[in-house]
């Protein structure tokens, strides 16, 4: 070949490191998200051990400042996969795409680890590991769901084609969040989870530290976001272009 | 007290070794980006 | 339209002349009915009608599995999945006949997989014939909807035939839990319950719509 590779034929080749524009951005964003999280968790940390201890659950109950925000972190993850999704059917771009894969991925490891504290909690409280609980019953059956679209992406391979099915698939996972909701409400209404925290069922001097936990996992949650965007990004790039060195050759 | 520390530890435990497992594969790509703009202006 | 009757047609056609799909799904749901049998706790006979329900639509949602992963085999096989997408006028259309077909052949299924039950369990499903019919043609419309939508996927992974289930089992959990209520009613003599029937409604509209929807991504050229 006379021409130095064709890597100008590719928009984003030129850049260093192969980055658009959006993912210089994205990577400015993230460090500014590590340093909040590094703080945030100092003084989580602190929050935590100074909470108080609660009169009837006893210590275990400051599993309170992981697991919900875990939930939360969780159910983030799997809406951002469904948005992603949809909005990559709807426009075709693929850093929609990336987005719903980051959410179902790291939704996945919030859902797995809500998943490990609440048993842990529940036999703490409740005195048994696991209970059929609305919440704890539609939870799981997500886990399954979102496993299965992680499952999907790796037994369909790269492409196009795999982010659509995906997309699909996402589209499914997320009618069946209320479809869960609805078959427990009339076949199954019996909860052990208390009610909502902004009913006020938060002990006094434990609100805080609850705000932390979510600040800390929130932030978590957006740095692996970003973080496992910008790996996905690499794959990619790094995918194309040995695509393309085999034209080469 | 046992089962809270296991609570904390396991989803500590779990978010770095996904984080520090992502940064690992990022990094991996950096470097082999950097050899090659090395290696390519004097082909 | 057309296209989703000459579909239909199609695959009954073809089910006419191999009948393997079909034969395969009745014997798999009937060696479930027996192994079932082997597998409660007691044989007496008010224990096997107690949990006749689930035990029926357990071996129905294996039989539906079953015959969906083949929906699609002959079209892969034949490449014949992007001469499908090239047809004119919807790709909609082609998954509304895909359903059809799938329903017709998985309802046969049911009717003979519900008289084994009946003969092997001493299950009397004469008297409240229409409400069972009624429970099961919406539950199997549901299962038919999001099961071919993902059959046309799980057919063009890797191993296929072992992704479906795991796609399509967190989806049937609502349809499942609908069903079984209706049908352990109805068993029981009461009145159908019609939270269950409104519930198997809703899903069979909102799958309908997502997979008419989503199988315009699914089949490309």
């Amino acid at each position: 070949m006379t021409q130095n590779t064709n890597s100008s034929s590719h928009p984003t080749a030129s850049l260093h490191e192969g980055l658009s524009p959006l993912e210089e951005r994205v990577g400015r964003w993230r460090v500014f998200v590590g340093v909040g999280l590094a703080l945030v968790t100092i003084v989580y940390a602190w929050a935590v051990v100074q909470a108080p201890v609660d009169s009837s659950q006893g210590i275990i109950q400051k599993i309170l400042y992981v697991h919900p925000p875990l939930a939360y972190g969780a159910y983030l993850g799997f809406v951002i996969t469904a948005i992603g999704g949809f909005l990559y059917l709807w426009r075709g771009r693929e850093d929609f795409d990336r987005l719903a894969v980051s959410g179902a991925e790291v939704g996945v490891l919030f859902c797995t680890l809500m998943l490990i504290t609440g048993p842990i909690w529940a036999r703490g409280t409740w005195g048994r590991w696991w209970s059929w609980d609305p919440r704890l019953t539609v939870t799981l059956l997500l886990w399954f769901v979102y496993l299965a679209y992680l499952l999907l992406r790796s037994f369909a391979g790269p492409g196009p084609r795999t982010a659509r099915f995906a997309a699909v698939y996402s589209m499914v996972g997320l009618v069946l969040i209320p479809l869960n909701y609805y078959v427990i409400e009339i076949f199954d209404n019996r909860s052990m989870h208390p009610d909502n925290l902004e009913k006020g069922s938060l002990g006094d001097g434990m609100g805080w530290p609850f705000l932390m936990g979510n600040l800390a996992l929130g932030f978590a949650f957006v740095y692996l976001l970003l973080l496992r965007w910008d790996v996905e990004a690499r794959r990619l790039f790094e995918r194309r272009r040995e695509a393309e060195q085999d034209v080469d050759q | 007290m046992s089962y809270l520390i296991a609570a904390y530890a396991v989803t500590l435990g779990a978010l770095v070794l996904y984080g520090a497992a992502l940064m690992r594969e990022r990094g991996r790509y950096r470097a082999q980006r950097k050899s090659d703009s090395n290696r390519r202006p004097t082909n | 339209m057309n296209i989703a009757l000459a579909i239909l047609w199609k695959d009954l056609i073809t089910e006419w002349r191999a009948r393997d799909r079909v034969i395969a799904m009745l014997l798999f749901s009937l060696l479930t009915a027996v192994i079932f049998y082997f597998a409660l706790p007691d044989q007496r006979p008010e224990t096997l009608r107690a949990l006749t329900p689930g035990l029926l639509w357990t071996a129905y949602l294996f039989a539906a599995i079953l015959g969906l992963n083949r929906s699609f085999a002959l079209e892969l096989e034949n490449e014949a999945l992007s001469g499908l997408a090239l047809a004119p006028g919807g790709r909609g259309w082609i998954f509304l006949g895909k359903m059809a077909a799938n329903f017709i052949l998985l309802s046969l299924v049911q009717v003979l997989t519900a008289l084994a039950f009946a003969i092997f369990y001493g299950i009397d499903f004469g008297s409240s014939i229409g409400e069972l019919s009624l429970t099961i043609g919406l539950a199997t419309l549901g299962i038919c909807s999001v099961g071919t939508l993902l059959a046309a996927m799980a057919v063009r992974t890797r191993l296929r035939e072992v992704l479906l289930p795991i796609l399509l089992l967190p989806a049937l959990v609502p349809i499942l839990a609908g069903a079984v209520r209706a049908t352990l009613s109805v068993m029981a003599g009461e009145e159908l319950p019609f939270s269950a029937i409104q519930l198997l409604i809703v899903i069979d509209g909102i799958y309908l719509v997502v997979s008419f929807l989503g199988f315009d991504y699914i089949l490309d050229e």
